[in-house]
């Protein structure tokens, strides 16, 4: 196999300054300040093959987009190594920022007061593209992401959505062997969430384009990657591929339902659990292995619904299911 | 080659991944104009979307140029020199630092925005693209007013001042090396946020003082203070050196002068790669202005 990312022993330490609360705690720190380690990633190691599309999940805080960070040069490493494209990121950064791009889904690279088509124009003098090229490369995108409408308006008016697009496109321009993804979707809406993931994953299948992408929405992972890696607290806990970490971990559903009526009986659903209850609303948890969702739907739909939901269990509960996993697999070994 | 060299003999990759050849290698010069061109326009026409601020920004700069200059016409009325400079010689000091200022800020915009960009970890956007950092984060935004102040540097001393070609080439290479001694010292000095957090207000500080001790003519000063302006805060060399150059002309002086600038620039780069070591980046949720 071909790697394109190769991370071994990677570690990042931040300093960060310790003070109590209080008008005490600030003089105190003022006059004897301390400091404490902070580790964001303690040493991880991982590989990544030409053409893969890999995500990173955990919840905040993890390491996730500290991993970006390092792999596209943007921190230096406290210690470890890592290659990208066969280069040091930290060391080749300007080299390799012609093979990858970057997108931040809580950082804008397009200028907030001009239209996206300005700062298409920019990135390519900042790519030194050639102007025909450009310009081809430029018009296959406004047309595969549907942005002809979109450009003319000024960034500052773009819904999320809208902009992500943009984000995205601009960042594709110069033909990029790998894409970065750092929180693509974070604040999008379901219907702009599903237009991001469908153009993603057209760019990896369709131009090769490797993609990694960081998360804490355990739905970009089902639909975008084959394998996943959960990293909590800069370790990495599970790497695998997704139906692994869907048949283990992912196997139920949040279902929120809103009422028209109040008082409504709810009908008993096998395999499905109340975790809340009010007079015009429930929280459901369906078991997947036993049932299927669109069962459970179907149900419910002879309800006087007013809304329904469909959510991931929250990271966090799935990361304690994969410690637990991993802490009773550890038991086992150690006693007989 | 270090992380912010630029890029040489490059490859272009296609979609499939292999590599080629660029058809065409351009020159880095002509590479570089057409890049600080295009950051021209963008900030031209950014800052044109609110016209009203814009003209009011110009208006307001040359007014508070003006009002120092005819501050300083007001006390030669009165009193003919001061320490030994004359008239001519604190209009040339004034249109020296006005133009000098006027011209880093111009180009590099960003410049005193600096140390706001690392504390909020501004700088991932530039660190993602192909250029390196330091003059890409410099020039990505051009003050669009502060040519004002170069306007009113070049006016003043044309008009007050009446000077020969020869005295036109010398403005000339005085507004360089003073823009370069403002870039290098604003670099230094809010590169500080890269070791002390947030140094957004210790750089303004140090700035004001640069901008101030410019302004007045450096015999005034004695002792520490005299020392201070030709060291850690180098308004000596930024107007008085070369009002002195007016005054006396030596090709030793001018050359110490260029060495002056070459070597501030050297130790601000050198600052800033080994800050950039300790970015931290950070979470902000973030758009370009």
């Amino acid at each position: 196999m071909n790697a394109i990312v190769e991370v071994h022993a990677l570690r990042k330490e931040f300093r960060r300054r310790v003070r109590a609360s209080g008008i005490r705690g600030v003089l105190q720190s003022f006059a004897s300040p301390r400091q404490e380690t902070v580790v964001a990633l303690g040493g991880i190691d991982f590989r990544m093959e030409a053409g893969e599309s890999l995500a990173l999940i955990g919840p905040n805080g993890a390491g996730k987009s500290t991993t970006i960070k390092t792999l596209t040069g943007i921190l230096h490493p406290t210690s470890g190594t890592a290659t990208v494209l066969g280069m040091v990121p930290w060391k080749q950064r300007t080299q390799l920022a012609l093979q990858l791009a970057t997108v931040f889904g809580q950082r804008s690279q397009l200028w907030f007061h001009l239209p996206a088509g300005e700062t298409f124009d920019l990135l390519a003098h900042i790519y030194e593209l050639p102007r025909a090229e450009y310009r081809a490369r430029r018009d296959e995108l406004i047309e595969r992401f549907d942005l002809g409408p979109l450009l003319g308006t000024s960034v500052r008016k773009l819904s999320l959505g809208q902009r992500m697009r943009c984000e995205i496109a601009a960042s594709l321009l110069h033909r990029p062997r790998i894409l970065f993804l750092d929180e693509p979707t974070i604040g999008l809406d379901v219907i702009a969430k599903q237009t991001i993931r469908e153009l993603i994953r057209e760019l990896n299948r369709n131009e090769g384009v490797s993609v990694l992408l960081t998360s804490h929405d355990a739905g970009d992972i089902e639909h975008l990657c084959k394998r996943v890696i959960v990293i909590n607290h800069g370790v990495i806990a599970f790497d695998d591929r997704v139906s692994t970490l869907r048949r283990r971990h992912l196997q139920k559903k949040v279902i929120r339902i809103r009422l028209n009526e109040s008082s409504v009986t709810l009908p008993a659903l096998a395999h499905v659990e109340v975790l809340s209850r009010s007079d015009y609303g429930a929280k459901l948890e369906v078991d997947t292995r036993e049932r299927a969702v669109a069962e459970v739907m179907a149900e419910l739909g002879t309800l006087p619904l007013a809304d329904i939901t469909i959510e991931d269990p929250p990271m966090e509960e799935i990361i304690a299911e994969i410690y637990a996993a991993r802490s009773t697999a550890a038991r086992g070994v150690s006693e007989p | 080659m270090t992380p912010d060299s630029p890029r040489t003999g490059s490859v272009r990759t296609d979609a499939r991944g292999s590599e080629s050849p660029r058809k065409q290698p351009r020159s880095r010069l002509r590479v570089w104009s057409g890049f600080a061109r295009a950051y021209a326009l963008a900030n031209l026409q950014s800052a044109l979307e609110y016209r009203v601020s814009f003209a009011t920004q110009v208006f307001a700069m040359m007014l508070n140029d003006g009002m120092w200059l005819v501050f300083w016409l007001a006390y030669f009325d009165k009193f003919q020199v001061v320490e030994g400079w004359g008239r001519a010689d604190i209009v040339t000091l004034w249109a020296v630092v006005a133009a000098s200022f006027g011209l880093a800020t111009t180009v590099c915009g960003n410049l005193f925005r600096l140390a706001g960009l690392i504390v909020r970890g501004e700088l991932d956007i530039y660190l993602a693209l192909p250029k390196p950092v330091l003059p890409h984060m410099l020039m990505s935004r051009m003050s669009v007013t502060a040519p004002g102040d170069v306007l009113f540097g070049v006016i003043g001393f044309g008009l007050l001042v009446h000077p020969t070609p020869g005295q036109w080439i010398l403005f000339l290479s005085s507004i360089l090396t003073g823009s370069i001694i403002f870039v290098a010292f604003g670099v230094v000095s809010q590169s500080l946020s890269f070791w002390l957090g947030n140094a957004e207000g210790v750089a303004e500080q140090l700035t004001n003082a640069l901008i101030n001790f410019s302004t007045y003519p450096t015999p005034i000063f004695r002792g520490v203070v005299k020392l201070a302006l030709f060291t850690l805060l180098p308004a000596g060399f930024i107007a008085y050196l070369p009002v002195q150059l007016f005054r006396e002309f030596t090709w030793l002086r001018l050359a110490a002068l260029w060495g002056v600038a070459a070597l501030a620039l050297t130790l601000a780069v050198m600052v800033f790669r080994a800050g950039l070591r300790r970015y931290e980046s950070g979470n902000l949720v973030l758009t370009r202005q």
